[in-house]
C-alpha cells in the first residue's frame, strides 16, 4: 500500500526578483492549505575573486570574509523585510498568522541550481517552489535557466511559477 | 493557488498523460494530495504528429484510418487509467488531441484556465531532439503562463554516491 503523499515542509528558492514574489505567494498558499512550513533559500552566486576584492576595497571592508559576513546579514535582513511586507499585504486576505508559515531563512554562496538541488536532497522537504523567468531558446542555450537545471536534478515534486 | 481545504472553489488541474510510469506516479501524487471535492481534473493526451506521420509512412493505413485507430486506443487507455487510478470520484474531463505535445499542453492550460499543470518528469528518454531542445517538460516550462507541478519518478531522493578513494596506507 502506497503512503499518501503529504506536504509538511516546503523549500522556497528565491532570487529576490519580482517574479520570486509570485513564487512566495504560491508557497505561502500551499503552506496554508497543508499546514506546512516554508524554508526560504537564497543563493548568492559567486563573483570572481578579483571582482570580490574590488568590491571589498570600494565598500571599505577590511577583508573578504568581513564583506561576505556583512552581505549575508544584509541579505537575511532583506529577505526578512520581504516576508514582513508580504505578510502585511496578505494578512487581510489570507492567514492572520502568516509569519508562522515561514520556518527558516537560508542564505548560501555558490551555484544556485547546485545549492537548491543539494538542499532538496539533504533536507526533509516534500516540495520545492521556485519561479521561472522564461528565458528565450537562445538565452537558455547559452546561459541555461536555473529552473531548468534544477528540474533535471531535483528528486522531489517541484512547483515552477512562471513570470507573468 | 486559488483554493485550500476549506475553500468552495475546487482547483482545476491539467495532467499531461503519456501513459508512462512516471506519469502514473504523478497522477497518484496529485490524487493523494487533494480530496475529490477540492479538485477538477483534466487529463490530456497529445498524440504526437510525428507518430501519425510515421504510422502513415510505414503503411499502417491511410490518414483517417490511422487517426481513428490511434484516437480510439488512447481514449480506451484513458478510460482504463481513470478506473485504475480511481479517478471516478473527481470531476473529470478526458481530452485526446493531436499536435506538438508542449504546444497543446500550453494551449489547453490556457483554454481551461487551469490552476496548474501536472507533469511527471522522466528526463529525455529516447528522444534525440530533447538533447538540443529539452524534453517536453522543459519545453512546456519555457512557454507556459501557468504554474507547473513537476513530479519526479517515485519522488525518491537520490542515494548518496559512494566513490572509491585510492590511498597508499
Amino acid at each position: 500500500m502506497l503512503n499518501k503523499p503529504r506536504i509538511t515542509e516546503i523549500l522556497l528558492a528565491t532570487d529576490l526578483s519580482e517574479n520570486a514574489n509570485q513564487a512566495l505567494e504560491y508557497a505561502a498558499s500551499l503552506a496554508e492549505a497543508y499546514s506546512a512550513r516554508v524554508t526560504v533559500l537564497h543563493v548568492v552566486e559567486k563573483v570572481p575573486p578579483n571582482a570580490e576584492m574590488l568590491m571589498t576595497a570600494t565598500l571599505g571592508y577590511e577583508n573578504i570574509d568581513e564583506y561576505r559576513q556583512k552581505s549575508e546579514v544584509e541579505l537575511i535582513g532583506r529577505i526578512k523585510g520581504h516576508l514582513e511586507q508580504f505578510c502585511a499585504d496578505i494578512t487581510d486576505q489570507m492567514v492572520a498568522e502568516c509569519r508562522l508559515l515561514f520556518k527558516n531563512i537560508l542564505v548560501e554562496p555558490g551555484n544556485a541550481a547546485e545549492r537548491i538541488i543539494y538542499y532538496t536532497e539533504t533536507g526533509d522537504y516534500d516540495a520545492l517552489v521556485m519561479g521561472s523567468r522564461g528565458l528565450s531558446l537562445l538565452q537558455e542555450a547559452f546561459m541555461g535557466g536555473t529552473s531548468r537545471k534544477v528540474l533535471k536534478g531535483c528528486r522531489i515534486p517541484m512547483f515552477i511559477i512562471p513570470s507573468k | 493557488m486559488k483554493s485550500n481545504e476549506n475553500s468552495l472553489h475546487p482547483l482545476r488541474l491539467l495532467v499531461a498523460v503519456d501513459f508512462s510510469d512516471c506519469c502514473s506516479q504523478a497522477l497518484k501524487t496529485v490524487v493523494g494530495l487533494f480530496e475529490p471535492r477540492q479538485m477538477e481534473l483534466v487529463l490530456l493526451h497529445v498524440i504526437d504528429e510525428r507518430l501519425i506521420n510515421e504510422c502513415i509512412k510505414y503503411c499502417a493505413g491511410d490518414e483517417a484510418d490511422v487517426k481513428k485507430r490511434l484516437f480510439g486506443d488512447v481514449r480506451e487507455k484513458l478510460d482504463s487509467m481513470a478506473e485504475q487510478e480511481q479517478l471516478t470520484a473527481f470531476a473529470l474531463q478526458k481530452i485526446v488531441c493531436q499536435g506538438v505535445p508542449y504546444r497543446e499542453i500550453n494551449r489547453y492550460a490556457e483554454k481551461f484556465d487551469v490552476d496548474f499543470v501536472v507533469i511527471g518528469s522522466c528526463g529525455m528518454a529516447g528522444d534525440p531532439e530533447a538533447i538540443f531542445f529539452g524534453g517536453t517538460t522543459e519545453r512546456v516550462m519555457r512557454f507556459i503562463t501557468r504554474p507547473v507541478f513537476c513530479i519526479p519518478p517515485n519522488g525518491e531522493k537520490k542515494k548518496e554516491k559512494r566513490m572509491p578513494f585510492p590511498c597508499n596506507s
